[in-house]
């Protein structure tokens, strides 16, 4: 991308410090700690339980991290609800979806514009998210449920963009897609984090995430093994060999 | 082996003091010291019936609190010890057994409902303990022996008291039976076919049932319209007949209802407004308004000791049964046992409380105390006497 | 006959309208929560007695009895969710079903306490009297039962479909993480649930208790309608209310057709038949699969 080399880092928008977060008796996170530049693209890679879900919980506030701060603009945010994060602008489009399946596609949208009350202004967020996702428009008054994998992960995402958020939490979002949507999906993210949103990426596909992001973690089980430029990381012989199927 | 050897003193003693405490219990009877005697009661104060329960429970304690305060029968207090059923025959049995064995009650007294003194009549039969007076005019009591003894004039009786009224002097053609499908509802449902068929040679022109619990007749209103009965028998109590007479009324059917005594009550009229106006029942004792010594001494009693209950047909009915069991008690003499209570009871004759009533012990056999009626029905909203008292003959189902 | 006949099908429908309005608090509340609410009978049981203090004591007029009968159902709704569910919703759903029991029998028994058991008759604007329309004959009352349940049924639509905050209802049973995430206050919505129900619970209570008189142990009328939620599949709106309606008409035609003992189990053995032949209820949800 061109913007990537002449790009100004901003400030931290988003900053993990020292994070532990527990599952009853289990340590998920052990001390994680990062920062997300605003207007960036930052990812996380790692192996399955190696805490990168558990991270994004602890940041929306799914999950309550033990110890450990999270600050977003200048906020604490770590002993704050989901329903207080949202409303500060972190949206977060968990892994496997999580949409209303018995709601219609529309008022999935809807449900994404929960926090915000000024009706010309989700009016607008609407027609944008319908105009970027002409399916979600074209099948507005049909149940969620009975959408296929790749129109629910756009309705998860239209979902998400619908509370216009300054960062946006994006789970595994081409879990389970064919290659073709792959595509489709991350292109996506580029327009989102063109169009002013800051993004912090899960993958699995590791290759794919780091050739859109401008800084890479690997966690291991619950701590930070590896950080960097995602294109310095894309060299590294461990990630290579690890995350990237290669020898 | 030598623990074994130990023992053996020790169970001698054990089954020494059981055979002692076992002939001391043959040698008097449970519930009476010479200072106090502990009566039984199983009733509803909670349940479907809990209106009745609550109010006998009110009158037997009204005569009880006088008879105490001044002394005693006998230099003996009554005190009486009720439990709740709420017209359930299981929790009967339940409060049956824990009156007999833990409290060790003299007898049962006034216990309320059909089918709930029907579970435990052969328990208190074993036991030796008098079911005396249970608060409902079933027929069994009448005929089941020494343990059981009715006190008012039964439904069965009051049954065909009905039939002869509706044949006789209203010409009626078709009769109805709507009836609580248990032992309450069938002895006077029995009855009044019996009477049909024996004295007049005809059937109830439809047979209609209902469940305790149940609420809506409307089933029942539009069989009861289809038979074309002029006049409904009701077996019933105080909750269905308003309901039954409105759902009747609802579908343009309107005969005359005319029910037992357990229907004549303030609270029938209460629920039921105009649709119970013309309503008849029959009455097996005076109205607590009427005149004479004994209703004067159970107001200023009622007023004394309940005198946040109004004054009701019900705790009047437990009223005269306490004050019968007192007369019984009076007559039993100081040398009080359960065989002595019951020879006592029995040896009433002619005896008037003192409200134009007599009661006398048995006539056909059967073991109850008055049998006494009369015809009242609803006019401006009262219940208003409709004849004059009559002795009413067996009539019970046989 | 064929009058006798609708006349027992319009009284049967009015009853099951009072069962469909206890059954859907059943199940707006097991929706919501995954909790089975056993004292829904005792909000139709409660506000019985609350307008009957209203009317009676107070001598407030109709509408505003109905008016602060379902206002105060509500709020004991808000409370019984608080005070007894709420500090247990992370035990196991047997403990909390036990803890709703429990709710209410001390509601039963407190009503006791305060009234008595005596059987009291709760005035009403309906009148008893009879109505005909060719073959229909039913009374003013059926009339109302029956327009005011709809009511009632149509408002609940409106709300769930709407607005933001029915929406926001429906949302959240179907999945509570995402709802958070979307800013919905679970707990608050939780709340509301069961102020509906219970208001639901008081509109029906206001309805029925002039039919069949009031006493604490008029809460025993939520069995009927827990039969009625679960014919129509537990957990389906439409389901509910269909399965309220057919359950007071078969029992009145049964009651018709045959005698009072048959009535009392025909709900049963329609119960039984259709779990046998559809195990998920009538409307039990197809479940919507995810792909």
């Amino acid at each position: 991308m061109s913007n990537r080399d002449n790009r100004a880092p901003g400030p931290p928008l988003l900053t993990v410090d020292g994070i532990e977060t527990f599952y009853g008796s289990i340590q998920a996170l052990k001390g994680i700690s990062f920062e997300v530049p605003e207007r960036s693209i930052v990812t996380l890679l790692g192996a399955n339980g190696a805490g990168k879900s558990t991270t994004l919980k602890s940041i929306s506030g799914l999950v309550a991290p033990a110890r450990g701060s999270v600050t977003f603009k200048g906020q604490r945010i770590d002993r704050r609800p989901s329903e207080e994060i949202v409303r500060l602008g972190i949206s977060h489009v968990p892994e496997g979806r999580d949409l209303f399946p018995e709601l219609t596609v529309l008022e999935n949208l809807k449900m994404g514009a929960y926090v915000r009350t000024d009706k010309r202004a989700i009016q607008a967020s609407l027609e944008r998210v319908h105009a970027r996702f002409p399916i979600l428009a074209q099948r507005r008054a049909q149940l969620a449920g009975t959408l296929s994998g790749g129109e629910q992960q756009m309705l998860a995402i239209g979902r998400a963009l619908m509370a216009a958020p300054t960062l946006m939490l994006l789970d595994e979002p081409s879990l389970g897609l064919a290659p073709m949507l792959v595509e489709e999906i991350f292109g996506i993210i580029r327009e989102i984090h063109a169009s002013g949103t800051t993004v912090l990426l899960v993958e699995q596909n590791a290759n794919k995430a780091l050739s859109i992001a401008d800084y890479g973690y690997v966690l291991e089980t619950g701590t930070i093994s590896l950080a960097g430029d995602s294109r310095q990381l894309l060299k590294d012989d461990h990630v290579r060999r690890a995350y990237l199927g290669q020898r | 082996m030598s623990r074994r050897v130990d023992i053996l003193p020790v169970l001698a003693i054990l089954v020494g003091v059981l055979v002692l405490g076992l002939s001391a219990v043959t040698l008097a009877d449970d519930g009476i010291t010479d200072k106090e005697v502990t009566v039984g009661a199983g009733l509803d104060l909670t349940g479907a019936v809990a209106n009745r329960g609550v109010n006998i429970k009110a009158g037997m304690e009204a005569v009880f609190n006088r008879v105490n305060e001044a002394g005693g029968i006998h230099g003996r207090k009554i005190k009486l010890v009720a439990y709740d059923h709420v017209y359930q025959p299981p929790k009967a049995v339940i409060n049956a057994k824990r009156l007999v064995e833990r409290d060790k009650i003299f007898v049962m007294m006034g216990h309320l409902g059909t089918p709930t003194t029907k579970a435990i009549m052969d328990y208190l039969g074993e036991k030796h303990v008098p079911n005396i007076f249970p608060a409902t005019l079933a027929s069994i009591w009448t005929n089941s022996g020494k343990w059981h003894i009715g006190d008012l004039a039964t439904f069965a009786d009051q049954t065909g008291l009905i039939v002869d009224y509706l044949v006789k002097e209203r010409k009626f053609k078709r009769i109805a039976s709507f009836y609580q499908d248990d032992e309450y509802g069938l002895d006077g449902h029995q009855a009044g076919k019996a009477r049909l068929k024996h004295q007049y040679d005809r059937a109830y022109a439809v047979e209609v049932d209902y469940k305790r619990a149940d609420i809506d007749f409307s089933s029942q209103a539009a069989k009861l319209k289809e038979s074309g009965a002029d006049a409904v028998i009701l077996q019933a109590v105080y909750r269905e007949p308003p309901r039954l007479a409105e759902q009747c009324h609802a579908i343009g059917y309107h005969p005359l209802f005319i029910g037992v005594s357990a229907i004549v009550l303030d609270k029938t009229i209460e629920l039921g407004g105009k649709h119970v106006e013309g309503m008849m029942g029959v009455e097996v004792y005076p109205l607590p308004t009427d005149p004479g010594a004994f209703l004067d001494l159970y107001r200023a009693d009622m007023k004394k000791y309940f005198p946040h209950l109004a004054l009701d047909t019900t705790n009047l009915y437990g009223y005269q049964k306490a004050a019968l069991f007192v007369e019984g008690m009076q007559r039993a003499g100081k040398n009080l046992t359960r065989d002595s209570l019951l020879k006592a009871i029995e040896s009433i004759k002619d005896w008037d409380p003192g409200w134009g009533l007599k009661y006398s012990y048995g006539g056909d056999n059967r073991r109850v105390m008055s049998r006494a009626a009369r015809l009242v029905s609803v006019k401006d909203g009262k219940w208003t006497k409709a004849s004059e008292w009559m002795e009413l003959q067996e009539t019970g189902r046989k | 006959m064929v009058e006798i006949l609708t006349s027992q099908v319009v009284s049967g429908l009015a009853t099951g309208c009072v069962y469909a309005l206890i059954a859907l608090g059943f199940v707006l509340i097991f929706k919501a929560t995954d909790v089975v609410n056993f004292a829904q009978g005792e909000f139709v049981m409660a506000s019985g007695f609350i307008s009957y203090t209203l009317l009676i004591r107070f001598g407030l007029s109709y509408w505003v009895v109905l008016l602060v009968t379902i206002v105060v159902s509500g709020v004991m709704g808000v409370i019984l969710e608080r005070v007894v569910v709420r500090p247990i919703m992370d035990a196991p759903i047997f403990s909390i079903v036990i803890a709703t029991i429990g709710a209410s029998t001390v509601l039963r028994s407190s009503a006791g306490i305060v009234y008595g058991y005596d059987v009291l008759p709760l005035p009403t604007i309906f009148s008893k009297d009879p109505i005909r329309m060719g073959v229909l004959s039913f009374t003013v009352m059926d009339a109302g039962v029956i327009g005011s349940s709809l009511v009632i049924m149509m408002a609940l639509y409106l709300f769930f479909t709407r607005t933001k905050t029915g929406m926001a209802m429906r949302a959240t049973a179907q999945s509570q993480t995402a709802a958070r995430l979307m800013g919905v206050s679970v707990k608050g919505i939780f709340s509301l649930t069961w102020a509906i129900s219970a208001a639901i619970g008081g509109v029906a209570g206001v309805l029925i208790a002039p039919i069949i008189y009031l006493d604490p142990n008029l809460g025993v009328i939520g069995v009927k309608a827990f039969a009625g939620a679960i014919l129509g599949g537990f957990g389906s709106i439409p389901g509910a209310i269909v399965g309220g309606m057919l359950l007071g008409i078969l029992e009145n035609l049964s009651g018709y057709f045959f005698n009072a003992g048959i009535k009392q189990v025909s709900t049963y053995i329609l119960l039984i038949v259709v779990l046998v032949v559809r195990p998920s209820g009538l409307f039990g949800a197809v479940a919507v699969k995810r792909v």
